[in-house]
């Protein structure tokens, strides 16, 4: 059956197909907002002509975008008794700290369809008071009562002992709803993000099974035997049915796909860490990955933190279309407000008035005006000349020197944001490669791996549409978490906690079809010493104190020996078989061939240099080639600066080194 | 350089020093041990240049902001740092805030002379004193705790040992504060690794003349927010609640391009913990300026350039040793900030929100375990936040000096034999108007084991006030319950709970607004 990737991204939808010869296909259309399965099906159509079954592998930006908008399902709270305003209260913490009137983001549920249990539990999970049949009943008829779509419980200690949350779950379920329990959707300790989780999960449930129900039925009314697959945050797929059961794990399914990507990349490539650089209009999405599963939790949709796992995506403000401004301090600063896509940057000539990034990068040669998106899409010099030369004016310099400090100032808040995911977290860059995609980032991933010391730069194949072939590469995962808080348990007994969850993983994933020998199995651990907040995750296995203690001393700078060790958390990953996108090619060891010179500007100079432009799609693996110059490609852009070389690898990467 | 000319190149230096700010703060929470600082983010990290003007700042309460600037001269007054030398302090009086923030403070050094200074603030649960958590029941700063002038922690990169075994001697959880200040100390740690890859990468020069643009660009900054500001003087007071009300009293005019604030008339020092110094005051100022601002003010020294503050000696928000000042950080600074805030609702009405719940509602308590192991712990409560002309303000939500999130109910209840009975908004606390105050706050916590607790909290016998004519939020009422009997809770009163007792607090809600100018 032919398998197609599918993005559904702001402003494109991305569709990938592999060709028998190794070759992808790659289709490119505009979002259909208002029915995004309307793009999904076009973008099927244009890759496959004949009405056969095929296999989808679908991003989908669904779920965020409910979440953000609170276009929602009607749920009721149940919670135990004098905690009816937990959802409300949260943390206490208000969004922004500098705020005349500030606003606290919150689940928007009302006090209306929120039911009080009476029942307690203690920390320990103790009973402290019993959940009496007759109290069950009576909260079955109130939630009745109120015509839930779905139903969220969430109890306090609940992750300890699920005895009443299951009680209440058996009698709701009558109801012929979908009901969340805490204990299932996120069994960990801090009852507003558990609480949180589980709610976002009901309040998704509805409208997530609409619209992908919707979706599945014209694939297969058009292409009987088709099969949907969904991308969820942990960087996985599952079959539609399961990824219905619980929506929250769609939170963060968008940008998943090229995380994931970069991952199997990376593997094949003997990449061990890797940071990536995903550039956009209105911002750029850094982070640390390790071929050892990373992962994070909470993971934020807007200021809701939602106890599920996902990839560690820290977001910036600054993006091709971030706005330059002098502000009232009298100094030139880039960002955080963006023209977007409309107007877009002045460059884009639909009356942006507003410097942007990519002005800059225009006037400093590094974009082609008449070959952008192959052309398509031709830029106004003059414009950005015109927006550039104001605000030289105001800030007291040439056009050309405040568009080259525009790009140093773009490229610092990068740099910040790279930091903070690397060294901020006790990891080094130095051992690191970048992996540079979307549109822009490879305008600015050579000065960023020169200043963190990085090892090189790679540019993925299809780099402008990575997070759609990266959905083709994805394996099939099921991802289970579980809170513990115990001093570390022996060897033994940890086998015993994991293996209720490895259990449900491998039965879930046989059940798509999978065989058990092909099964990958991740175990890990969270902990941290006694009482703090810093917690590790390694793997499972033998000599864990030790193991902890040494990486306390590389994440924090010290090691207390006396100090306690608590498991946390314990977690497991169940893969399928990942279906590798990427072909070794042949490689020859020749000059790339250039296309075409122009001056282009190279940073920390004042002077342009003359360089050498090339253009990716007629490179072969094993092309070199040596800075100062500009690789172009359909909708990306790459800088090789003096002093770098970059070479076509055998994985159709585009590799950056510096020279020896 | 011409001090107009901004160096082009400033935002590049302030993404880089803020870098080393943000490495400091996350080394710091993750490898801090108690909750105030590793849940409740109650701590900040600094950047300063030789001078001691603040470069670069990682705070995530607002009472931090405005005190870092002035701990480095107070510190070169008595000491002269070497390579490998680490200061401590707490003094309020010679460069802290509050006994219970312990400031380390390192200088940066470069070919042999000194080029700045990395410092970083943490709040400690508990710094000794008369009662556990170190913010009640003293009439004077010896009574708050162990008072720390500025000492070398580590000596040309060694432990000095009796500063520690003093530090160890005189807190009530040795073990939690010195895991938290080795965690400060690696904080340091990874700042100067980072601070000199920067050398190393530009060069002291440009470092030291980045620094220098950004104090003037941060004086800049505020020059040209106040040129907006009408011009005429406003004069504004309100009260503490306590004994004798202590009377804060505020003039505010922009004249000249500065901004003058002359706090004469305010109430003389009290006994008591609720007095503020020149640090604190200043940080909330800083405060304000950045909430109008939006938060896009640089918080570097040059900022408050144009600002004269005017604070009389001697005064409660002015204090001079010996006066206590644990709750003056945390309530006092708010009573200021609403001070500050009905000056401007004066200066340009329609503008400016409504008064907030204007407390931190403090909670600590101290004992005992059943397995005899001592506890001390320490919150604060949000309330209502004053509505405005944007809108109905938000409910049981942490305002202006502090924006600490709570400690989770799972997590209180693992950690002390406590148990939570009841979380819930204080519905109709807030004041009426166009636009509704935020709500209050309700908590209800029953201890399993006998405590030492006192509540230190504001706002119970007055009221945030409303705007433009709403009406003024509900003051905060809290009360104990021992064997069925239930008592009014006086703030800032230590009291002893047996097992089985319980507290209910009860935060106080926030104003009204309304746009009917008529009833002003």
């Amino acid at each position: 059956m032919q398998r197609l990737g599918i993005d559904t991204g702001g402003t494109f939808t991305d569709a990938v197909m592999k060709m028998a010869d190794g070759s992808f296909r790659l289709a490119k259309l505009p979002t259909t907002r208002e029915d995004a399965s309307r793009a999904v099906l076009d973008a099927v159509d244009a890759l496959v002509v004949a009405e056969t079954p095929i296999e989808l592998i679908h991003g989908t930006t669904f779920a965020t975008n409910a979440l953000l908008t609170g276009e929602l399902g009607r749920v009721v709270f149940v919670t135990t008794a004098g905690f009816a305003d937990l959802l409300a209260v949260g943390r206490q913490d208000r969004d922004e700290v500098y705020a005349l009137e500030p606003r606290a983001t919150r689940p928007a549920q009302p006090r209306s369809r929120v039911v009080e249990v009476t029942e307690r539990l203690d920390a320990g999970g103790a009973v402290v008071t019993k959940l009496h049949r007759a109290e069950v009943a009576r909260v079955v008829a109130l939630v009745a009562k109120k015509k839930p779509q779905a139903v969220a419980v969430a109890l306090l200690h609940a992750f300890r002992n699920p005895q009443h949350e299951q009680q209440l779950g058996r009698a709701l379920r009558k109801l012929g709803v979908p009901v969340m329990l805490s204990f299932e959707v996120a069994p960990e300790v801090r009852e507003y993000e558990r609480a949180t989780t589980t709610w976002a999960d009901a309040a998704l449930a509805p409208v997530v099974r609409a619209a992908l129900s919707t979706l599945q039925q014209r694939l297969c009314a058009s292409r009987v035997g088709s099969q949907l697959r969904i991308m969820r945050s942990d960087g996985g797929t599952a079959a539609v049915e399961t990824a219905l059961e619980h929506p929250v794990h769609l939170a963060l399914s968008g940008p998943a796909g090229g995380l994931s990507a970069a991952l199997s990349l990376a593997q094949k490539r003997g990449d061990t860490e890797l940071m990536t650089l995903d550039m956009g209009g209105t911002s750029t999405d850094v982070a640390w990955l390790s071929t050892a599963l990373p992962e994070t939790r909470p993971l934020y949709v807007g200021r809701l933190a939602l106890l599920a796992r996902g990839l560690p995506i820290h977001t910036v403000g600054t993006g091709g279309g971030s706005t330059a401004h002098l502000d009232a301090g009298g100094a030139l600063a880039v960002g955080p407000e963006s023209a977007g896509a409309v107007p877009g940057p002045a460059c884009y000539g639909r009356h942006g008035d507003v410097a942007t990034v990519t002005d800059a990068h225009l006037l400093c040669g590094r974009l082609q005006p008449d070959a952008f998106l192959g052309g398509a899409f031709p830029l106004d010099v003059g414009a950005a000349r015109r927006v550039l030369k104001q605000l030289g004016q105001a800030v007291g310099m040439s056009t050309h020197a405040a568009a080259q400090q525009i790009l140093s100032i773009a490229t610092a808040d990068m740099e910040r944001a790279l930091r903070k995911v690397s060294l901020a977290e006790g990891r080094d860059p130095r051992r690191a490669v970048l992996y540079s995609f979307g549109g822009a980032g490879g305008l600015h991933a050579a000065w960023l791996a020169t200043n963190l010391e990085m090892r090189a730069v790679v540019v993925p194949p299809l780099a402008g549409a990575f997070s759609a072939l990266g959905l083709l590469a994805a394996p099939a995962r099921r991802s289970y978490t579980q809170s513990v808080l115990q001093p570390l348990p022996t060897f033994r007994q940890r086998a015993a906690l994991f293996a209720p969850l490895l259990q449900q993983g491998v039965a879930a994933l046989r059940g798509e079809g999978i065989a058990r020998a092909a099964l990958g199995r991740c175990c890990k651990v969270e902990l941290r010493g006694a009482g703090q907040a810093g917690i590790l995750v390694l793997e499972e296995g033998p000599d864990l104190r030790a193991r902890f203690f040494a990486e306390h001393e590389r994440r924090f700078g010290y090691r207390r020996t006396d100090q306690s060790v608590e498991l946390v958390a314990i977690t497991v990953t169940i893969d399928g078989p990942s279906t590798p996108q990427w072909q070794r090619l042949r490689e020859s060891h020749q000059p790339a061939k250039m296309r075409s010179r122009q001056r282009t500007w190279f940073g920390n100079a004042a002077r342009t240099f003359d360089c050498a432009w090339y253009q990716r799609e007629s490179l072969q693996p094993g092309d070199f080639l040596h800075g100062p110059a500009v690789v172009a490609e359909y909708s990306a852009t790459t800088l090789v600066p003096p002093g770098w070389r970059a070479r076509l690898d055998a994985w159709n990467c585009l590799v950056l080194e510096r020279e020896a | 350089m011409n001090p107009t000319q901004r160096d082009p190149a400033l935002f590049v230096f302030r993404h880089l020093f803020a870098s080393v700010t943000d490495e400091m703060g996350a080394a710091l929470q993750h490898s801090a041990v108690s909750p105030n600082i590793k849940e409740r983010l109650d701590f900040s990290c600094a950047l300063l240049d030789a001078a001691g003007r603040l470069a670069a700042h990682a705070a995530f309460i607002p009472v931090h902001l405005g005190s870092a600037h002035s701990t480095v001269p107070a510190v070169l007054k008595e000491l002269d740092p070497g390579p490998g030398d680490v200061v401590v302090l707490n003094d309020p009086f010679r460069g802290g805030t509050h006994l219970n923030d312990v400031t380390v403070l390192a200088p940066l050094f470069h070919a042999g002379k000194r080029c700045g200074f990395l410092l970083n603030r943490a709040h400690h649960a508990d710094i000794g004193g008369a009662e556990p958590g170190s913010m009640s029941g003293a009439a004077d700063i010896f009574g708050e705790g162990l008072l720390i002038p500025p000492l070398l922690l580590r000596a040309g990169g060694k432990d000095v040992a009796a500063v520690w075994q003093l530090f160890a001697a005189n807190v009530r959880d040795p073990a939690a504060a010195r895991g938290d200040l080795q965690a400060q100390l690696a904080a340091l740690h990874r700042g100067q690794i980072r601070f000199d890859d920067l050398l190393a990468r530009y060069g002291v020069a440009a470092l030291t003349r980045a620094m220098a643009s950004l104090f003037e660009h941060g004086a800049a900054f505020t020059r040209t927010m106040l040129a907006s500001w009408p011009r005429h003087a406003v004069e504004v007071h309100d009260f503490l609640d306590g004994v004798d009300s202590p009377r804060l009293q505020l003039r505010l005019q922009v004249t000249a391009g500065r901004l003058i604030l002359d706090f004469s008339g305010s109430a003389a020092q009290v006994p008591g913990s609720w007095n503020t110094h020149r640090a604190v005051t200043t940080s909330a100022v800083f405060y304000l300026l950045q909430a109008i601002g939006g938060g896009h003010l640089p918080e570097t020294s040059g900022t408050l350039e144009a600002v004269d503050l005017r604070l009389p000696e001697g005064s409660i928000v002015g204090a001079c040793f010996p006066a206590g000042v644990a709750l003056g950080n945390v309530e006092t600074s708010q009573r200021i900030v609403d001070l500050l805030l009905a000056a401007m609702r004066q200066l340009m009405p329609g503008k400016f929100p409504a008064a907030s719940h204007g407390s931190m509602n403090n909670l600590l308590f101290g004992g005992k375990r059943a397995d005899g192991t001592p506890f001390v712990f320490y919150e604060t409560h949000g309330g209502g936040a004053g509505a405005g002309p944007q809108g109905d303000g938000a409910s049981a939500v942490q305002t202006h000096m502090t924006n600490t999130r709570n400690t989770p109910i799972e997590i209180l209840e693992e950690e002390l034999p406590v148990r939570v009975k009841r979380l819930a908004l204080r519905r109709g606390s807030g004041g009426r108007g166009e636009f509704r105050g935020g709500d209050g706050l309700l908590k209800e916590i029953e201890f399993l084991e006998p405590v030492r607790l006192t509540l230190a909290a504001t706002r119970r016998n007055s009221q945030a006030a409303g705007a433009g004519g709403g009406e003024p939020g509900k003051s905060g009422v809290d009360s104990v319950t021992i064997a069925g009997k239930t008592k009014r809770l006086r703030s800032a009163e230590a009291i002893d709970l047996p097992s089985g007792g319980s507290i209910k607090i009860a935060t106080p809600g926030g104003g009204g607004y309304t746009k009917d100018q008529s009833s002003n």
